[in-house]
């Protein structure tokens, strides 16, 4: 199987402190890798700067073996990477139709088809098609965000934080779902605290300080003590 | 509470076109509304000169409404914008001692909002990478420093006696003068609507509710702020022009120094007092600022049969600055929507809703939803 994301001693920060150190991995495709780590570690910061939102410092991100580093966001998204971004930020003074509309932006040929797949899993979200974002609850922005970043029919998605602050019924619920959008084709990426998602994950790797410390199948973290120094310390 | 409930089942029980006596019921509400439009301004000259100053009001209304309303961007320089055009306009008509003859007249509004368009895209392309309190500032000192520097050069100012600027004959007298600013206002309005329906107002709004969210969906945030910057720039411009010939000259002590100042002032505070991104809204509290400005004679009339004549005579320059600072800390403190989400309700039913006090197709302004998202 090919690799889709190969990320290679990727450095970046925030003005001139350094978070990334030096950040390699790669994810094949069609499978869903899952990334652990404590607050801080710089999970965020990885993804960031993958879509291009931050600069790259050092390093690389190749994209289906083109170098994506140094290109603006928006062409980035075209190449068919998506990012759901950490805290569900829908656009709340825009009704659900419009926030999912703004998803396919750089795409707009694949907006309905790609609405209609949103609605497909997450059909809450065509019942308030016409309400204001802002008046969704927790659970629902969080749908929204994930529909927002299929609209662009992407090849590769990323999830910054899928269950932040969700209950763990409906965390399991998004997890399904995300299970089920990679089965449909799309690789993804998931940015997790919550080891709950272990199952669904192919591919599993633990930052720590800005580092990959644990990188390997998704079962074999769930047996070695990894997972367990990556939250204990 | 109870009619809030009512409200919401009206909502479900029928969303269909108006029939014949619901349109009838419309027509005799709008009626009066027409009569005040039309009618009004036809009764005396001076009632059609500060109806055309209204409509000049309502057009800068606009233009702010694309900056901050959609944009979420703030300009405290204005002024700068509309001065501009008006200077353009006078000088590119150059009218002298004759009327303007129609083409000129054409040429100059089109040049007063491209010149003010311009400006606003320089502007923005240095201003518009710094955010908040810096960009108002940025914009603050521009429209000083540029109404000051521009505006007062002998050559463009009619060497301080201000260029003439005399309206086209067809359009001369103050009734027919204040139609032409109506249909100035209509163009601004589709300019306005234009906007917001686009794929160009989608892209602002994104980026106005979340720039790193739009950026990552592929928006040029950048790219998107200019242009949002030139269109309300533009607008800004040509309510210039329609100043220029209002006025029947350009002084530079209309822009400059604390008339200035207190322009830029009034802008903002009747795109807030509207209500962020509420085009209703923001047309309405242009109107009104027009209207108990000095230059009306509205407050003086009201004075004058409450025994304040006098009082307001003296200090009438300052009555207006007052009753905008008490709008704008009640819109801001008790009514984020503005003056928009009070009169949404009537202007659902006009437009063929069935009427109720609950908003059901949401996309309402910022304000209406959590305060105001323009990061000062």
């Amino acid at each position: 199987m090919t690799a889709l994301l190969e990320v290679e001693d990727l450095r970046a920060g925030y003005g001139s402190v350094p978070v990334l150190q030096g950040v390699s991995f790669s994810v094949a495709e069609g499978e869903t890798a899952v990334m652990f780590g404590l607050n801080g570690a710089g999970k965020s910061t990885t993804v960031n700067t993958v879509v291009g939102l931050l600069k790259t410092w050092g390093g690389q991100v190749r994209f289906d073996g083109e170098v994506i580093s140094k290109l603006p966001s928006s062409e980035i998204v075209k190449r068919g990477v998506a990012l759901c971004p950490e805290g569900r930020r829908v656009f709340p003074g825009l009704s659900v139709r419009t926030n999912l509309e703004l998803g396919a932006w750089t795409n707009r040929s694949v907006q309905k088809q790609q609405m209609e797949r949103v609605f497909g899993y997450f059909p809450r979200l065509e019942e308030r098609a016409a309400q204001l974002a802002g008046t969704l609850s927790g659970g629902e922005q969080q749908m929204l965000a994930i529909g927002r970043a299929l609209m662009s029919k992407p090849r590769l998605l990323l999830i910054d934080e899928a269950s932040l602050g969700l209950s763990p019924k409906l965390t399991q619920t998004v997890f399904q779902v995300v299970d089920q959008i990679n089965d449909d084709g799309t690789t993804v990426v998931i940015v997790e605290q919550n080891i709950g998602v272990l199952p669904y994950a192919d591919q599993a790797l633990v930052m720590q300080k800005g580092t990959i410390t644990f990188d390997g199948r998704g079962a074999e973290l769930a047996k070695s003590g990894d997972l367990r120094t990556a939250y204990l310390g | 509470m109870a009619v809030q409930t009512e409200a919401l089942m009206t909502t479900t029980v029928t969303n269909r076109r108006p029939g014949p006596s619901r349109l009838a019921a419309r027509a005799v509400a709008a009626a009066p509304l027409v009569a005040v439009l039309f009618l009004l301004p036809l009764k005396s000259d001076t009632f059609g000169h500060v109806a055309a100053y209204a409509a000049i009001f309502v057009m800068v209304g606009l233009s702010m409404n694309v900056l901050t309303g959609y944009t979420g961007q703030i300009s405290l320089g204005h002024q700068a914008f509309v001065g501009l055009g008006a200077l353009t306009a006078a000088n590119v008509v150059s009218t002298g001692v004759t009327p303007a003859d129609p083409f000129t007249f054409a040429i100059g509004m089109l040049t007063a909002a491209a010149a003010a368009g311009a400006a606003a895209l320089l502007l923005g392309a240095v201003a518009l990478r710094i955010r908040g309190l810096y960009l108002a500032l940025v914009t603050l000192v521009f429209g000083s420093v540029f109404a000051d520097a521009i505006f007062t050069l002998p050559s463009l100012n009619g060497h301080e006696a201000g260029v003439s600027a005399y309206r086209p004959t067809f359009i001369s007298s103050e009734y027919r003068y204040y139609l032409f600013a109506l249909a100035m206002v209509a163009i601004c309005y589709y300019i306005d609507v234009r906007v917001r329906k686009s794929k160009v107002g989608r892209g602002l709004v994104a980026l106005r509710d979340n720039e790193l969210v739009a950026a990552a969906f592929g928006v040029d945030v950048l790219r998107y702020k200019l242009l949002g910057f030139t269109i309300s720039g533009a607008m800004a411009g040509l309510a210039g022009g329609v100043f220029a010939f209002w006025s029947q000259e350009f002084s530079d002590k209309d822009f400059t120094a604390i008339a200035g100042f207190n322009l830029a002032l009034t802008f903002v505070v009747v795109v807030v007092v509207g209500g962020l991104a509420n085009r209703g809204g923001v047309m309405g509290a242009g109107a009104f600022f027009a209207l108990v400005s000095p230059i009306s004679p509205l407050l003086q009339w009201v004075a004058d049969k409450t025994h304040w004549g006098t009082y307001y005579g003296n200090n009438k320059f300052y009555i207006a600055n007052v009753i905008g600072a008490v709008l704008l800390l009640q819109t801001v403190i008790l009514n984020p929507g503005g003056l928009g989400q009070v009169i949404r309700p009537f202007a659902r039913w006009f437009a063929g809703h069935p009427f109720t006090l609950h908003d059901p197709d949401g996309d309402a302004g910022v304000g209406a939803m959590e305060g105001s998202s323009v990061r000062a």
